[in-house]
């Protein structure tokens, strides 16, 4: 199933919290139908970057936001835009996996499609949670235990269980916060299989602070160190023959932190 | 050393002494309500829920339905106004972002907690007063009689509030970061991603409610002012609001202090009722909460 | 520099829910201003002898509250002395001394106790509390101190019986706070102490000194339940207007029993009705007051300073 994924510029985005600027002016251009990934040390801001394409920032009151995001040629932070209907477009999937605990592994994954009304009838409905969980590599799993609570689901069963929860809004595109850093290497590796099917469909954004992560799965890397871009290009160029000697430190691992 | 070893064991034998002391009016009060409760109760079983209050002084200990059907009403009206409130109240304090109003209206709510329930009754049989006289100065006949259920009702709606603002609230703050964030992630508007929130703390949302309810049953002295107290049963619909209003606390009190015998006796008895409900809806709350 | 905007727009009704929280805000500026409104009608009639003055006379139109307003202040101090022994005692019983299975049930023994309507402590206390304290009274050896303390009336009510009832209501509230304060004292306080080799209830002692902000904060939270207690008190009490409060076994009233008591008659009266309100006033005065300082020491330093 074929689909165009959006297209992400961003332009001069600054981010203040308080009175500290976690991202000072960075510029990217994110292809579509792509893994991109944002890798960079801790601290580095990379996390923040990411939740300023979905506004999810929004919620933070000491949060301030300069610059443009835009998303299929829509301007995410402009006036005219409203930040849930940006949501929808996007999904997100976080750090820590985080399904409703008490709601069912089905009513996780149909949360997201009722509130919003994507779906006119109990048919189409399991058919999408169908779908959304058989991308996510989690069908087999739990197609005949659909209505045990979320929370009884190993660790990296949860997380991809959010990973379905997000597609089922059927999104045109993914944004990851290091979803596999707090799962052991074999749910790592399943989800990152899995990330590499996505771009059939969609774009991922993928942050993570493993470099080496950045290298099996995405197509494009860019490399954020102290909230600016320090450099950005295809995922080979990047390992093989980085230009700036910052990143050159981080892809061969001896950056500490 | 010796008197070392032996002073800390006196002194904490004095901290238990002291503890079972104070514990002790506590079982006493509840085996004497028990105890001479059952024996009214049982004077008049079943009538005593149902009927009306005896004569004071005769034989008959009478009943106190209408306290009963009073209660159920206050609590009832003074929940609908106070746990929809309280529960907006405490989204918007929490899931807002840009505005000072959710933070003024938590301290505000801080000092509430501690207003005594009869300044409560007082200001709103104070308000309802000003409203009163006012309307006829002008010829109109106000609203909301002073004496009346929906007073009384507004009067408990007010102490309820505050707890259940404050356990909504806390339990909203709660809620992971993270967990917000995908609720939110999923593109819903703020009151469906509240609305989501407030089903993941639905727990603790229900024990507050059943300390908010607790509390708006047992109230006597906010209702001298309001509900001011009634022994017939309510009649004629919804006028019934607009009318006094007898409740299980009122009628304790007014019976306790009555000295007529069978007056005093009908008081244990209904106190027994009151008593029951509440160790009842304090071991629900308790069973609640750790569940969730 | 544009700020991220906020959710306000057309589509979003969130900003609607805020109507409820105006309606708290405003339900708390209406109570203080009637009370202010009210009061200070009685406070233009009778100025300063509202308080300091003794008398309630509907009658002759004179209103002086001093007898309820150290009704109230005495029977609140009594209150919290014993309160505070039993709440700290309670504590260390509960997280010091029981076995870890008595623990819960004793904690919610306490808690229930705090959630019993008040009427019903009001009722044991006129017919059991009441004619203890009264047979107490007879004693020939207290007899002798009759003309220092006065004498409770015949059904044992006085502002000492009082005092004993409230102490036992608002005992709960203060040992939640002072057990809550003594299971958060860190565990290296308590591994530091005993390796000094001081015996467990020194150790016991230097937790509770360590703790001492809290045990404030809970008198004082205690103290502004006594001082609002209002049902259980009036049962008790007495309700007689006693200049002489001092005499602590004699009938007498508090602000808050004074309320309740008089309510039947306010209306009667022309200025009996803004009398209430100015004592309610003050009783409000007195609750803020106590409610500012638990907040003021609150945000103090920690514990332990």
């Amino acid at each position: 199933m074929g689909s165009r994924g959006a297209s992400i510029e961003i332009q001069g985005l600054r981010v203040w919290f308080d009175s500290r600027e976690v991202i000072k002016g960075v510029s990217l251009s994110i292809p579509s139908n792509t893994v991109f990934t944002i890798m960079g040390p801790s601290g580095s801001g990379k996390s923040t970057l990411l939740r300023a394409i979905n506004r999810i920032l929004d919620l933070y009151p000491e949060a301030r936001v300069e610059g443009r995001v835009i998303v299929d040629g829509l301007d995410v932070y402009s006036d005219s835009a409203d930040p849930s209907s940006v949501r929808r477009m996007i999904g997100m999937v976080f750090q820590i996996p985080n399904p409703i605990p008490n709601m069912s592994i089905y009513e996780n994954v149909a949360l997201g499609p009722k509130i919003n009304r994507m779906v006119r009838s109990k048919r189409e409905l399991d058919e999408l949670v169908r779908w959304a969980l058989e991308r996510a590599y989690l069908w087999d799993e739990v197609r005949d235990r659909l209505d045990m609570p979320a929370g009884k689901l190993s660790g990296g069963q949860q997380q991809r269980l959010c990973i379905a929860r997000a597609l089922a809004m059927r999104p045109k595109a993914l944004l990851m916060d290091e979803p596999t850093s707090n799962l052991d290497p074999m749910a790592t590796s399943k989800i990152e299989s899995l990330i590499t099917e996505l771009r059939e469909y969609l774009t991922v954004v993928l942050v993570t602070h493993n470099p080496f992560q950045a290298s099996r799965v995405s197509n494009y890397v860019a490399f954020i160190y102290d909230g600016r871009l320090v450099e950005v290009g295809p995922t080979s160029k990047i390992f093989t023959r980085p230009e700036s000697e910052l990143t050159e430190k981080y892809v061969t691992g001896r950056m500490v932190a | 050393m010796e008197t070392r070893i032996l002073r800390s064991y006196a002194g904490l034998a004095l901290a238990v002494v002291i503890t079972v002391a104070g514990l002790t009016p506590l079982i006493h009060l509840i085996a004497v309500v028990a105890v001479n409760g059952v024996k009214a109760i049982s004077k008049n079983f079943p009538g005593f829920f149902f009927e009306e209050r005896a004569i004071p002084g005769s034989e008959a200990i009478g009943g106190v339905g209408p306290y009963i059907v009073g209660t159920l009403i206050l609590t009832t009206v003074a929940s609908l106004i106070g746990i929809p409130i309280s529960i907006l109240a405490a989204v918007y304090t929490t899931q807002s972002v840009r505005t000072r109003l959710g933070p003024i209206t938590s301290t505000f709510v801080r000092t509430m907690i501690e207003f005594p329930t009869i300044v409560v009754g007082l200001t709103v049989y104070g308000v309802l007063r000003i409203l009163d006289l006012g309307l006829q100065a002008i010829g109109l006949h106000s609203p909301i009689p002073r004496f009346s259920a929906l007073s009384g009702s507004i009067a408990l709606a007010i102490i309820m509030t505050p707890f259940i603002y404050s356990q909504v609230e806390v339990s909203l703050r709660e809620v992971p970061t993270h967990l917000r964030e995908a609720v939110y992630s999923l593109g819903g508007s703020r009151l469906i991603s509240s609305y989501i929130l407030l089903r993941y703390v639905k727990a603790s949302i229900l024990a507050g409610i059943g300390i908010g309810v607790g509390k708006a049953m047992g109230e006597t002295a906010p209702l001298l002012f309001t509900a001011f107290g009634s022994e017939y049963y309510p009649s004629g619909g919804l006028e019934a609001l607009l009318k006094p209003i007898g409740a299980l606390t009122l009628g304790i009190y007014t019976m306790a202090l009555s000295g007529y015998s069978n007056w005093v006796e009908a008081s244990w008895g209904a106190a027994f009722m009151l008593l029951a409900i509440s160790i009842a809806l304090f071991t629900a709350i308790r069973i609640i909460s750790s569940r969730g | 520099m544009t700020p991220i905007r906020g959710f306000l727009k057309g589509k979003d009704l969130f900003g609607l829910i805020g109507i409820s929280n105006l309606a708290i805000i405003a339900t708390v500026i209406i109570i203080v201003a009637i009370l202010g409104i009210e009061g200070l009608r009685i406070f233009i009639k009778e100025g300063v002898n509202f308080i300091s003055t003794s008398v309630w006379s509907g009658v002759r139109e004179r209103y002086g509250i001093l007898f309820a307003l150290g009704g109230t202040l005495i029977t609140g101090v009594m209150a919290i002395s014993i309160a505070l022994v039993m709440a700290v005692a309670s504590s260390i019983t509960i997280v010091e001394i029981l076995p870890r299975r008595l623990k819960p049930l004793i904690s919610s023994l306490v808690d229930l106790s705090a959630s019993i309507p008040t009427v019903i402590y009001g009722l044991w206390g006129l017919f059991v509390l009441a004619p203890l304290l009264a047979n107490i009274a007879e004693n020939p050896l207290l007899s002798a101190l009759k003309s220092y303390l006065g004498s409770p009336g015949s059904l044992g009510t006085s502002l000492f019986t009082g005092s004993i009832l409230l102490s036992i209501m608002i005992s709960p509230f203060a040992t939640a706070i002072v057990r809550e304060a003594l299971y958060s004292v860190p565990k290296y306080v308590d591994e530091a102490l005993y390796s000094l080799g001081l015996t467990r209830f020194e150790v016991i002692m230097l937790k509770v000194r360590y703790i001492r902000r809290a045990i404030l904060v809970a008198a004082m939270v205690a103290y502004g339940r006594a001082v609002g207690e209002t049902i259980a008190v009036s049962m008790v009490v007495g309700n007689v207007v006693n200049p002489e409060f001092w005499k602590i076994l004699n009938p007498g009233y508090t602000i808050a029993s004074l309320i309740a008591d008089q309510y039947q008659n306010a209306e009667s009266y022309y200025y009996m009705v803004p009398a209430i309100f100015g004592a309610a006033l003050i009783l409000f005065a007195i609750g803020l007051a106590v409610n500012i300082a638990v907040i003021a020491i609150s945000r103090g330093a920690r514990y332990g300073d």
